[in-house]
């Protein structure tokens, strides 16, 4: 409870006062502490056995192979930090660009849009119109990515796609082709195929400020716009700010489209790291390449999440006044 | 007393006695568990010498094969016309799904590192030099020279060029890991209800780049239609140009690449032109070019014997007739073929042998060719015969005289790198993005990289 800051409630058991201990219960309440214990580490074990094989594992044997030249049916030598240094060729730096490109992009468009569509649907009077546009937004994510990049690579085909046809006199006609607009594009499919999944967080996380609060600000003379930034936006703070890492996370991640749609092309400006590190690893099979690149996206995530954490929590904190936020999180 | 007795307690009961696990002997514990889930595999492997073959007693024959849904019936009668012939063996078939061959091999190759090694590995072209220089493969020279005979017999009916093309896809030396097996070459398939309508009729063996440009330009003319799609990949989309003009990807031996050769230079203006006058659709990773012929919305489609599925499926076989890719300088096309090793560690080799001969065999390539047999059976015999000419378009013995001028699809170590450079390079000069000299430039040095790590 120390770990919260509160007080005991007093409807809370208590301890039991310590008292003289008689052999017999002595080993009764060891043998229950002993209980205890095993079915705690038995609920927990799965988790960790699993945590172990799939990523604290994978993670350390990366790690280990980044410092090797492995090219998986040979033999392996330690080489040092050699692997590093391709981090700073400007193949790698173009594709680093490219996926910050992408990140930013991605949040930009899931974020803003989301949250204030969010707002809309929530403060709606009609539930059937709530639902149908939360339908409407959340089927594309029902979906699967797969799908929705193969769907949409068909849509902007420069030959036989609807988007071209109808857009034929317009610059940007041959959207996945061009070196310019072709990772507007994959943007443009990415926010179609997966805002609905942030879109309900943020809905689920406005839904949790009381109306009353809207209510009695209304009743003050305070207009939408004003309801919004001083209550919709600080009370959602929290919500926003998890919105806001978990896109961050997922985005700097992205493979699905670049694979099927553009291949990385043109003129590699869609190749993301994820997707380099799968041909360095998987084609090239330049294991130690891979590895090391997969370090630094992995130092790269875990920096910039805690960044966003240090400096998103103060300012969650700030917003909802509450400074209990960020140890509940 | 049980405190003190037990040794690791402490004094009034007050720690953790020895009976209550800590978090540090937890940890251990599930270190221990899951290190001995991930080795499982590898023990197994290295304890019966094969991942997936059981015992001597049980006769099971484990393989693994490209393939898809697709395929299952030519291999389902596969297993059943050789276990009908081996009563008592069972063959355990493991099927990889993977759109080319490369990406084929990679996905192997992965599954050979995680201790996965059946006792017969089907591998292409693609991928027979790296998997032989492995050393995951038992030579097949003893097997050979015992059935002197039946295999000499095999040789006579198969492609002439075979003894040359297993050489170069076989590591230096006297080993013979493979024999020939099933191949393709690449061919133009013509929609010929698109051709009758523009008034064209089919062309001849020896036609032109010049005779393509017309024939093209009169289709997309008279009947609305593309001409032709220009195949993202390599083996039906690229290498057919290159080489009809005296070009290639690399140099015959494999050791050097010569994508910035005026040959090559020429062969990629051609292809720009066609796309960018309108005649051509564009490259695309996912875009199936086979359909939209299927539908009349494209000429000619450059393709191997693969594209006899869908054509079968989409009833249009009547409507095609499969010609010689048209020359700039000479006929050219890429070949591949498929072939099947024999692992180290299979512990029945002989059943093995027994296994791929029958692959050679005269009942076996009757069989294939009768199936939606997706390559040319191996036999030149069978290859000729009604049982693989049968429901296929007019033409198709085309495909067998391609071979005779067909030059091995280029198949280094790193090959699906090199692969997805090229074709990503070849799409950019294309569509435009790039100038054809600086796009070729570009490959040059990015492919140069790939094939020296």
């Amino acid at each position: 409870m120390s770990e919260l800051g509160g007080e005991t409630p007093a409807l809370m058991p208590r301890p039991a006062r310590p008292g003289p201990v008689r052999p017999g219960k002595a080993r009764s309440s060891r043998s229950a502490r002993a209980r205890e214990a095993v079915v705690g580490y038995l609920f927990v074990g799965p988790a960790t056995v699993l945590f172990i094989v799939f990523l604290g594992g994978p993670l350390l044997a990366a790690l280990v192979f980044s410092f090797t030249d492995w090219q998986l049916l040979g033999p392996i030598h330690f080489v040092g930090l050699a692997n590093f240094r391709s981090v700073f060729s400007a193949q790698v730096l173009q594709i680093f660009v490219n996926t910050f490109y992408f990140t930013f992009g991605s949040i930009l468009l899931h974020i803003v849009p989301g949250f204030l569509l969010a707002a809309l649907v929530v403060r709606m009077r009609s539930r059937f119109l709530k639902y149908v546009i939360q339908t409407i937004y959340v089927a594309p994510f029902l979906l699967g990515y797969a799908s929705a990049a193969l769907l949409w690579e068909y849509m902007l085909n420069p030959s036989f796609g609807p988007v071209p046809y109808y857009l034929h006199k317009l610059p940007f006609a041959g959207l996945l082709n061009s070196p310019a607009w072709a990772m507007p594009t994959l943007l443009g499919v990415d926010e179609w195929a997966t805002f609905g999944f942030l879109f309900l967080v943020l809905v689920a996380g406005i839904q949790q400020i009381p109306p009353e609060l809207y209510e009695a600000a209304s009743i003050d003379g305070a207009g939408p716009l004003r309801q919004l930034f001083r209550i919709t936006i600080p009370l959602s703070a929290p919500t926003l700010f998890y919105a806001i890492t978990v896109n961050f996370i997922l985005a700097f991640q992205i493979f699905t489209p670049m694979y099927i749609m553009t291949d990385g092309g043109p003129l590699g400006r869609t190749e993301s790291m994820v997707q380099y590190i799968y041909q360095q690893a998987f084609q090239s099979f330049q294991i130690g390449t891979a590895s090391a690149l997969a370090v630094v996206s992995f130092l790269i995530i875990a920096l910039l999440t805690v960044l966003q954490f240090t400096v998103g929590m103060r300012g969650v904190r700030r917003a909802t006044g509450y400074s209990e936020v960020g140890r509940q999180i | 007393m049980t405190e003190n007795t037990s040794g690791a307690a402490g004094a009034g009961g007050q720690r953790s006695d020895s009976r209550t696990l800590s978090r540090r002997s937890m940890l251990k514990l599930g270190g221990a568990v899951a290190t001995a889930g991930a080795l499982a595999p590898a023990i197994a492997a290295c304890s019966s010498g094969s991942a997936s073959s059981s015992s001597k007693s049980s006769k099971t024959l484990s393989y693994v094969i490209m393939g898809t849904s697709t395929y299952s019936p030519i291999w389902d009668a596969e297993s059943k016309q050789f276990e009908a012939l081996h009563p008592g063996v069972t063959l355990n078939r493991i099927a990889i799904p993977a759109p080319t061959w490369s990406a084929y091999v990679d996905d192997l190759k992965v599954r050979i590192a995680s201790g996965l090694i059946p006792d017969i590995i089907q591998v292409a072209t693609e991928g027979m030099y790296t998997l032989a220089a492995t050393g995951i493969l038992h030579p097949l020279n003893d097997y050979v020279a015992a059935d002197k005979d039946y295999i000499d017999g095999y040789y006579a009916d198969v492609n002439s060029n075979f003894p040359a093309w297993l050489k170069l896809t076989t590591p230096p030396g006297s080993e013979v890991y493979y024999l020939p097996g099933e191949d393709q070459s690449m061919c133009m398939w013509l929609n010929m209800k698109l051709f009758k309508e523009a008034g064209i009729p089919a062309p001849g063996e020896d036609w032109t780049w010049d005779d393509f440009l017309a024939i093209a330009r009169r289709i997309k003319s008279k009947t609305g239609a593309y001409a032709y799609t220009c195949d993202y990949g390599s083996y039906q989309g690229i290498q057919p140009w290159l080489q009809t003009n005296g070009g290639n990807q690399m140099s015959a031996d494999w050791k050097t690449i010569t994508m910035d050769t005026p040959e090559n230079a020429e062969a990629a203006e051609f292809v720009r032109m066609l796309v960018q006058d309108g005649l051509a659709v564009p490259p695309s990773p996912s875009f199936d070019d086979f359909a939209y012929q299927a539908k009349g919305k494209v000429g000619m489609v450059g393709c191997g014997r693969w594209e006899i599925i869908e054509a079968r499926q989409y009833k249009v076989v009547d409507d095609l007739q499969i010609v010689q890719f048209p020359i700039k300088k000479q006929h050219g096309s890429p070949v591949g073929w498929d072939s099947y090793g024999m692992s180290t560690t299979s512990q029945n080799k002989d059943l093995a042998w027994d296994f791929l001969k029958y692959l050679t065999s005269v009942e076996y390539n009757k069989t294939f060719a009768q199936l939606p047999s997706p390559a040319i059976p191996a036999r030149t015999s069978i290859a000729n015969s009604s049982l693989f000419t049968a429901n296929s378009p007019v033409g198709t013995t085309e495909l067998l005289k391609a071979l005779d001028y067909s030059t091995p699809i280029p198949s280094p170590v790193n090959n699906d790198a090199i692969e997805n450079t090229l074709q990503t390079g070849w799409a950019d000069i294309v569509t435009g993005s790039i100038s054809v000299s600086a796009g070729l430039q570009q490959m040059q040095e990015k492919m140069s990289e790939q094939l020296a790590s």
